[in-house]
């Protein structure tokens, strides 16, 4: 019997230098070296800088993801659109401070 | 892994289900609107106020005519610094700057776009300016190097050439179609030869590569200003320039040529590199390589100084002269006890006088032209084994 497969729906998309790249439960989708570069971070759990904070690049998890989509080039990267708790903890600076926010 | 479902256990391909089907054209979908969302803003979600979230507030990065003053985009500059350090980031003047941005991307723009306003007020023209030129010049090279080679039949030549190649490698030509094809073929490759040899054929390909870097007429000299412009406007917020420290065999003439590029990085990045290994750099036609602080070995002969059996009275300073196997001295007339003459078979000999009774004591160790068994004397050098007797046994 094969794993049932658990879907959140929860979507990111990112935006570099006018190119388009997006994760939905797991799969990364649109410009081909992003999306490269996305799927290898997360393969390897690169430690990528996102805005300051430190997040291990994953392919299940929100964050994670945000962390592999970040990966090709984290200065260039415009956040397009995330749930609403990534945008509430990038929008507020205080929880810049709190990186155990990003840990789950 | 799916299984066919034919077999005895048959089962379907995971990507096929439909939730990871409906995930990947979801993801797709948003990827396409996220490419279109710098260029056409639309609003992603309300209530975010500025940030980096905001597709919306792209526009709002100041720009335009108002040129900053060097006060001013050195001010910005030392905040975006701040922005990027641990240390500083939560400082006040970058909270002064996350406010007044939104975002430190934000103001990493806008620091750009100040310093694009100053270095098109040095330049006197704008990037703008010079596009349609650039691009008009390069349509120009692109024809006039396609009407080459529609005069010199560039690509029919080519073509014939591959059909033929394709007969004489072919498996159903016969060997007398193949015998002629290749005749043919050697012909047409020679009048290949000598197409894209000739001068004006290379001459047009000069000319694009020269439209295609814009280093040619007027654009070209619109864009070195435009690029003088830049580094004017750069070296007011940062020092530039310096002397990269290279390896002693690095010729002069890639120094020359790595020290001009120099001039336009930071002056601490170059003192950075200076404060490392020194690299061997080199002017190659083929792939470079580079490894980050490389010690560069060298088998050069480097001077040795060779201390001396000296007299107490002698000046010891002499003896530290490396291209001289022999040190001279007046004064020294005849052998001293105790001292050996050395053979005449140096490299550079006294030319009159009488040769320096003296064994030279070589400091490394190794062997010599000039042996200790040659001295006249019978001293020997520190260490050295004594001739075995004749008759005697070693062992």
């Amino acid at each position: 019997m094969a794993r049932p497969v658990k879907l959140s729906g929860e979507l990111i998309s990112v935006s570099i230098d006018g190119r388009g790249a997006a994760w939905c439960d797991g799969i990364f989708s649109g410009d081909e070296e992003i999306v490269e570069m996305a799927r290898n971070a997360s393969i390897f759990s690169l430690e990528v800088d996102v805005m300051g904070i430190p997040i291990q690049a994953d392919s299940d998890s929100t964050t994670g993801a945000l962390a592999a989509l970040y990966a090709y080039s984290p200065g260039r990267t415009i956040l397009i659109q995330a749930p609403d708790d990534i945008f509430d903890i990038l929008d507020h600076q205080a929880s810049l401070d709190e990186p155990e926010l990003w840990s789950a | 892994m799916c299984r066919a479902c034919t077999d005895a256990n048959p089962r379907r391909c995971p990507s096929s289900l439909g939730e990871l089907r409906s995930a990947r054209d979801r993801s797709a979908y948003a990827a396409n609107k996220a490419a279109g969302a710098t260029r056409k803003p639309t609003k992603a979600r309300s209530g975010v106020k500025g940030g980096l979230t905001d597709a919306t507030t792209v526009e709002e990065v100041p720009a335009g005519p108002v040129i900053p003053t060097i006060a001013e985009v050195r001010e910005l500059a030392d905040g975006v610094s701040d922005l990027y350090s641990p240390e500083t980031r939560h400082s006040d003047r970058g909270k002064a700057l996350i406010a007044k941005y939104g975002s430190e991307d934000r103001a990493v723009i806008a620091l750009g776009d100040a310093l694009t306003a100053r270095a098109e007020m040095h330049a006197g023209l704008t990037a703008d300016d010079i596009s349609g030129d650039t691009m008009a010049d390069r349509l120009n090279a692109e024809l006039a190097a396609a009407g080459v080679r529609g005069r010199l039949k560039l690509d029919s030549l080519k073509k014939e050439m591959d059909e033929l190649h394709s007969i004489v490698k072919s498996g159903r030509s016969t060997l007398t179609e193949k015998i002629e094809a290749n005749a043919r073929r050697n012909e047409v490759v020679d009048q290949y030869n000598a197409a894209i040899r000739s001068a004006e054929y290379k001459d047009a390909r000069v000319q694009l590569q020269a439209a295609q870097n814009g280093t040619t007429g007027e654009s070209g000299q619109k864009l070195a200003k435009l690029r003088d412009g830049y580094t004017t406007a750069l070296a007011e917020v940062r020092q530039l320039g310096g002397s990269l420290a290279f390896h002693d065999k690095t010729a002069p003439k890639a120094n020359k040529v790595f020290n001009e590029a120099a001039q336009v990085y930071p002056s601490d990045w170059i003192d950075a590199s200076n404060s490392q290994a020194a690299p061997l750099a080199k002017i190659a036609t083929a792939r470079a390589h580079y490894s980050h602080g490389h010690v560069e070995r060298t088998r050069k002969q480097m001077p040795v100084s060779y201390p001396v059996l000296a007299r107490a009275d002698e000046d010891k300073t002499l003896s530290n002269d490396a291209h001289y196997e022999y040190t001279r001295d007046p004064n020294q007339d005849g052998v001293p006890e105790g001292a050996c003459a050395g053979s005449t078979s140096g490299t550079r000999r006294r030319r009159s006088g009488t040769r320096t009774p003296r064994c030279r004591r070589v400091g490394d160790g190794r062997r010599t032209r000039r042996s200790v068994e040659t001295c006249t004397t019978g001293a020997r050098r520190p260490g050295s084994r004594r001739s075995t007797p004749s008759g005697s046994r070693r062992f």
